[in-house]
């Protein structure tokens, strides 16, 4: 897998993670301001849209109707 | 309706207005003081709730009470994620953005304004971080 780099930042209300490409691998941001278990959650969310090659595809809908899908199963 | 389906209805919508709202069953435990185990039995579709804690729990979510109460309809066409539209159309932008390309982890119900937000806040981050 590529580099992974994880930084807590607040977020904005709702969102609990963003993950962005960089020039050598992957950055995860997640929202320093929800419970240990929400930072948990959105971490492996994030994880999933890369080791999914979710930055191949090209519907934002469609992906993350199948991310959360997976979460729930 | 029979008082199974009521329940059964009752533990689907609400689910739904969780899951919209990107809340966990424990945070109507902490948020509106209601017991652990008064809420299992609503998501486990064994009790009904009462008149006061229907109206509470549509206040919690700004809806109506009948979106706990009746039995929703289903739309066949292709499910959005968000259900906002300006907001899909919002997150469609950030992930076609090369700049940016980025994905996310958000309530369904997110605001536009929000993901506008996040959008600002990940360029001026990009720019600032050693991995870029």
């Amino acid at each position: 897998m590529d580099n992974v780099f994880v930084y807590y930042v607040p977020l904005p209300e709702g969102i609990d993670e963003a993950v962005l490409p960089c020039f050598d691998g992957y950055t995860i941001y997640i929202d320093s301001r929800q419970s240990s278990s929400g930072m948990e959650r959105a971490y492996r969310h994030a994880l999933e849209h890369i080791e999914r090659n979710d930055f191949e595809k090209f519907d934002i809908a469609e992906i993350e109707t199948e991310a959360k899908r997976r979460e729930l199963s | 309706m029979s008082e199974e389906k009521l329940r059964k209805v009752f533990a689907e919508n609400l689910k739904r207005q969780l899951e919209l709202h990107g809340k966990q069953p424990v945070d109507l435990v902490k948020d509106l003081d209601i017991p652990f185990s008064t809420v299992s039995n609503w998501i486990n579709a064994t009790k009904f709730p009462r008149m006061g804690k229907i109206e509470l729990l549509a206040q919690y979510f700004g809806i109506k009470k009948s979106d706990l109460t009746e039995e929703a309809v289903e739309n066949s066409e292709q499910p959005a994620y968000y259900t906002d539209p300006e907001t899909a159309k919002i997150a469609q932008e950030i992930f076609d953005d090369s700049d940016l390309h980025a994905l996310f982890r958000a309530a369904r119900g997110s605001k536009p304004e929000n993901l506008a937000m996040a959008a600002e806040l990940l360029s001026r981050l990009k720019g600032t971080n050693p991995d870029g």
